[in-house]
């Protein structure tokens, strides 16, 4: 059943844009849904990965915190009802802020070859981009070095 | 390496504002100049490499990268099948994209095996949507007697049917359509015998239910 030959790469994006390792390329795998579409990226012909963070993630934390306290703080002050009704979203969004947080930094990948620059979409957590391109910088250098 | 007599670029990948090759090649985070963001950038013998070796000096050399089919010609585009980089001569486009000769001539002959696909549908998957989402959505669940037995023929005729290429809509989502569809079933035919069971119970108190539903 395990048949293919990619293996995953760190980072992942709800099934949008994912990064496969491959024997001799990486892999993009786009689509949600019914069908799936894919993007080969031949080692010898990678030029650069490049990571740029971005501060979507400080935007997410303020909103999420916002959210949290904007149920959290009068649920401290009603009792009863009340209460039980913002109890659930407050620790939802406290919840959310933690998992944002814990996630860190986030970033825009793109991998850029002689003809074409490309986003990868699931590379979206500087982390995480730094251990995909940790992985695949050996096979990367192993095919370029050997060709040259 | 910055020296480098290829026109070698490098671009920020928020504001696509060219980065300097010096600073990248030290392996070190750096401010885009352009928008002061944090960059880190990975580059490649690839990106500063003049020629593929064995390669006589083309005329028209501007990346540096060559054709997969002439390494004496300058790569224009990627197919977009295979991914191979070609030159003019060898970009053969069709319904607006991009084929080298090969996987041309295999679209042509309508290979179904092709190894370097770039599309594929996922059968498993819609086996499984036609199996799960009329049996959550309310007044579809009704239909479920039809979309179930459908559900499990269309598993069993797509089983030989290739997965996605890193395994999506492979056999487990087959197997878990095949599951789900049998146990609709099942509960189908319960609700079938309860009812017979309760029109007989009926019988007995009123024959005249039994003359209409057993004649
Ligand atoms: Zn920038
Ligand atoms: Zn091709
Ligand atoms: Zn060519």
């Amino acid at each position: 059943m395990n048949a293919h030959p990619y293996k995953r790469l760190p980072g992942h994006c709800w099934g949008f844009g994912a990064l496969w390792e491959g024997e001799d390329h990486l892999l993009l795998v786009q689509g949600v849904g019914l069908s799936e579409n894919y993007h080969r990226f031949y080692f010898r012909d990678i030029q650069a990965i490049t990571i740029c963070t971005t501060r979507t993630w400080i935007v997410l934390a303020i909103l999420l915190g916002s959210a949290a306290m904007m149920f959290g703080i009068p649920a401290l002050f009603v009792n009863g009802f009340f209460r039980w009704l913002l109890a659930p979203p407050a620790a939802l969004f406290l919840l959310l802020t933690v998992w944002n947080l814990w996630k860190g930094p986030t970033c825009r990948t793109t991998l850029q070859t002689a003809v074409q620059t490309k986003r990868i979409p699931s590379l979206h957590r500087t982390k995480k981009a730094l251990a995909a391109m940790a992985r695949v910088r050996k096979k990367i250098l192993a095919a370029q070095t050997s060709t040259a | 390496m910055a020296a480098s007599p290829i026109e070698a670029k490098l671009s920020c990948p928020v504001c696509r504002g060219e980065l300097p090759l010096d600073l990248a090649a030290i392996h070190q985070p750096f401010d885009c100049p352009s928008c002061r963001r944090t960059v880190t950038c990975l580059p490649f013998p690839a990106l500063t490499r003049p020629r593929a070796v064995g390669a006589a000096a083309g005329p028209q050399i501007e990346n540096g990268a060559t054709c997969f089919y002439h390494p004496d010609h300058s790569a224009q585009i990627p197919c977009d099948h295979c991914g191979r980089f070609l030159c003019a001569l060898c970009d053969l486009p069709l319904n607006g994209r991009h084929l080298c000769p090969v996987c041309l001539d295999n679209t042509d002959r309508q290979l179904t095996e092709n190894p370097r696909p770039s599309h594929r549908f996922l059968w498993g998957r819609a086996a499984l949507f036609l199996s799960i989402t009329p049996a959550i959505i309310y007044p579809m669940t009704l239909i479920t007697f039809l979309t179930a037995p459908l559900a499990i023929i269309l598993s069993l005729l797509w089983w030989k049917k290739p997965p996605g290429l890193t395994g999506s809509g492979g056999r487990l989502s087959l197997v878990l359509a095949l599951i789900f569809s049998i146990l609709q079933i099942l509960a189908w035919i319960t609700v079938v015998i309860v009812l017979v069971g309760i029109l007989q119970s009926k019988a007995q108190f009123g024959p005249a239910i039994q003359e209409v539903f057993f004649l």
